[in-house]
């Protein structure tokens, strides 16, 4: 692959090159304004489940622990850890709404200044949506977190697997089916340096249906990715980049590298397996194991 | 043992409320919180106690040493690493960054509190940071690395306002002058310098630009919110309208449940019995005085009560290993081996439903190990559920998992390497899954961020 940066809007001679903007990090950070509301919410959260617990002892079991009552505990647990879930979704819910009330977000440059208050209020959001996420992300069955990225504006169906990567918690549309790998982001929001001085910058995302983001691979802000696009392992898309669907992209920033179609015409042909010290390539039976599943459950040469 | 200044306050917390009101229950939150913020507090000064008595018998040192018993300063390395590991844990699970860098400074890390360090991953000694440094997400700060089998422990400096992007790899011996920028999946060399006001992009890091190099708001602005581009792009091609594939969700919730649920029936039983027949009798409800502490049994059961909720924390592990085994081995035993399988939507397989089902089944005991604060478990945790196969001495650090995947003898994993065993490609709807386990030999060492795909095989190194 040649390294070309591919140019865009050159008819009003913009001499940037948005390509070349370094993808850093999410500009969001902790002040202490957001470390005490995040406290605050995790008090009132708690409110509900410990009394529950607290008078567990003495409503349900008669002040007898050998009572019958402790064999369906289970059923009790999962009542305490789901309200604890509820009420911190609604808590969220509610402080999100009046913030919205309060300051619209809107996508954006901005400067980073505990003066402006688009990026206070961004701080503040992300704040509450980091609270509800911590405790969703902790529950028994991770998927659950579907959940609340739909209850934050973040449109997500139940089949997408979501929890293994970081993704921002707003300005993202992800289509159905779609499917996060380990330790891959999603970035709505970074920080860019310009003259000594940090700035925001918050674009909206757009994914379409049944896209594949490989592990540890990093969508910057303003991407819109086609609907049953493959992104490779460690691939950084650029800022406003706009993957075309069906196509398997790969590299940093992102090009195409063949259609997703032809993987599955190869994949008929003869397995190869390829020795890494002489980088000689013998045929490899793949159903070797199909057959006698239950005898050979090793690998072998 | 830093256990016993919180246990000391909600002690004296409850004295106020013997009759347990509605004030108590309102109340109840902000004491069990002040309660663990304490607990963090006073473990890290615990451990910094007990590495400066280390320190004493044996200063730490950079240099190049041998991966291997005898060394003894790869001894002392390991012990001060489990020293520091329960407080860094605790401070990262309340996910409060204060807190955190907090911590990091009571264990003799040079930071400050401007910076924000707490999506990456950074080793607590040998750094020094200076002030207003962000570092991205899934980045590694280390200031040791294990290749073969030597182990280099070398001092990082990172100085004002820098800049680390994302899955970024900073090596032993760094220094990052002020005001740079290292871009996302970039990595750098051991004991490169990277110069100041300037940006690094690659593996290895090689300086692309000056920061000035993008000097105009109004120029960049109108770049990026460019109407056209939007207006360039066709909204058909997001929407997909293929048949959807169907997964049991019922069926997965439902043993999901029951594995969790039932792995709480005996510790809760016992946590009740010792928290109201034992504990609230015996210390919480007797009044408050330092002159109780002339009786034995209240110091005893204050002691014995953080152990107690260590082991019911361990047994509540156990059973979610035991039960998982027995689904596992149902699920495993008519699945699928190994092979390329089609993932067609129109006829349901019932390898491929038993094929998700394992890999449903697998998720939530290894999740519930890597988040608890006994990792290690993990070794002996596969090795029941009998998914993999694990020689003695391999050493895992935070990374993904998956099952099929086999060790020998000690091995290394490092941070956030990832091995697979399955592989998903192909157009929606007629999708291939290749499902390989992987073999690895004996004294292999994965570095950090690596990937192996499925059907790997590893030789020994001896």
């Amino acid at each position: 692959m040649e390294n070309e940066p591919i140019k865009e809007g050159n008819e009003n001679n913009i001499s940037i090159d948005i390509t070349k903007i370094p993808i850093t990090t999410n500009g969001f950070k902790w002040t202490f304004t957001s470390t005490f509301l995040y406290l605050f919410l995790h008090i009132f959260s708690l409110i509900m489940p410990t009394v529950m617990i607290l008078t567990f002892f003495s409503f349900a079991m008669d002040s007898n622990i050998f009572h019958w009552r402790i064999l369906l505990i289970f059923i009790d647990i999962m009542a305490w850890w789901g309200s604890y879930l509820l009420i911190s979704l609604l808590l969220g819910k509610l402080i999100l709404i009046i913030l919205k009330l309060i300051h619209k977000p809107v996508e954006g440059l901005f400067r980073i200044e505990k003066k402006n208050p688009e990026y206070c209020y961004f701080c503040l959001r992300i704040t509450i949506k980091k609270f509800i996420f911590w405790i969703w992300n902790n529950f028994c069955f991770p998927w659950v977190s579907n959940f609340a990225f739909k209850m934050c504006d973040v449109s997500a169906d139940f089949k997408s697997t979501m929890f293994d990567g970081w993704s921002d918690v707003e300005f993202i549309e992800y289509g159905n089916n779609i499917m996060i790998g380990q330790g891959a982001q999603i970035f709505s929001s970074i920080i860019i340096r310009i003259e000594n001085q940090d700035y925001l910058l918050i674009k909206k995302v757009i994914i379409g249906d049944h896209v594949v983001l490989g592990g540890n691979s990093i969508v910057s802000p303003g991407t819109i990715i086609g609907k049953g696009t493959t992104l490779g392992v460690w691939t950084i898309t650029h800022i406003n980049q706009i993957l075309e669907p069906n196509w398997i992209y790969f590299g940093s920033p992102a090009r195409k590298y063949q259609p997703a179609q032809k993987i599955i015409e190869e994949s008929k042909k003869q397995a190869m397996r390829r020795i890494v010290d002489t980088g000689e390539k013998i045929p490899y039976d793949v159903n070797q194991f199909l057959e006698n599943k239950n005898e050979n459950r090793e690998i072998s040469l | 043992m830093g256990a016993q200044l919180p246990l000391i306050w909600l002690w004296y917390f409850w004295q106020y409320f013997l009759i347990l009101d509605l004030i108590f229950y309102i109340l109840f939150p902000f004491a069990f919180f002040f309660g663990i913020i304490l607990l963090i507090i006073n473990s890290a000064i615990i451990a910094r106690i007990f590495l400066i008595f280390i320190n004493l018998i044996h200063k730490p040192r950079e240099g190049v040493f041998l991966r291997h018993k005898s060394d003894i300063d790869y001894c002392f390395w390991s012990l001060r690493a489990l020293v520091r590991k329960w407080p860094t844990w605790l401070a990262r699970q309340l996910s409060l960054p204060l807190l955190e860098i907090l911590v990091l400074k009571i264990l003799g890390v040079k930071t400050s509190f401007s910076n924000s360090l707490h999506e990456g991953w950074i080793d607590c000694e040998f750094i020094k940071f200076g002030r207003n440094v962000r570092i991205g997400q899934g980045t590694l700060i280390i200031s040791n690395i294990i290749i073969n089998n030597k182990l280099i422990l070398k001092k990082v400096n990172i100085q004002n306002n820098v800049i680390i992007g994302a899955h970024s790899i900073v090596l032993p011996g760094t220094i990052i002058e002020s005001n740079s920028i290292l871009d996302a999946i970039s990595m750098t060399k051991i004991n490169q310098k990277l110069e100041r006001n300037s940006i690094y992009r690659g593996n290895p890091a090689i300086k692309v630009e000056d920061v000035e190099f993008i000097n105009n708001y109004e120029q960049l602005r109108e770049a990026i919110f460019d109407r056209r581009i939007l207006g360039k792009y066709d909204k058909e091609n997001l929407k997909s309208h293929v048949k959807e594939l169907s997964v049991p969700f019922h069926f997965y919730i439902i043993t999901g449940w029951l594995i969790i649920g039932c792995s709480f029936i005996l510790p809760g039983f016992i946590f009740f019995f010792f928290l109201f027949i034992i504990l609230l009798p015996n210390v919480f409800s007797i009044p408050f005085s330092l002159n109780l502490f002339s009786d034995l049994k209240i110091p005893i059961l204050l002691l014995i009560t953080p152990l107690i909720i260590m082991t019911l924390y361990i047994l509540h592990l156990f059973f979610v290993a035991l039960f998982t085994k027995w689904f596992y081995s149902i699920a495993d035993k008519r699945g699928p081996t190994h092979g390329v399988y089609d993932r067609k939507l129109d006829e349901s397989s019932r390898m491929l439903n038993y094929y998700h089902f394992s890999s449903f089944l697998f998720k939530y005991p290894i999740f519930a190990i890597i988040r608890s604060p006994f990792p290690w478990l993990l070794n002996w945790e596969l090795r029941f559920i009998g998914s993999n196969k694990i020689g003695k001495g391999t050493v895992f650090e935070d990374t993904f998992f998956h099952s099929h995947i086999n060790f020998g003898r000690n091995c290394y994993i490092g941070t956030f390497s990832h091995i697979s065993n399955h592989l998903v490609d192909g157009v929606y709807g007629e999708e291939n899954l290749t499902f390989f386990g992987v073999n690895i030999g004996n004294n292999c060492v994965f570095s950090l961020s690596n990937g192996a795909m499925p059907g790997l095989k590893m030789a020994d190194i001896n």
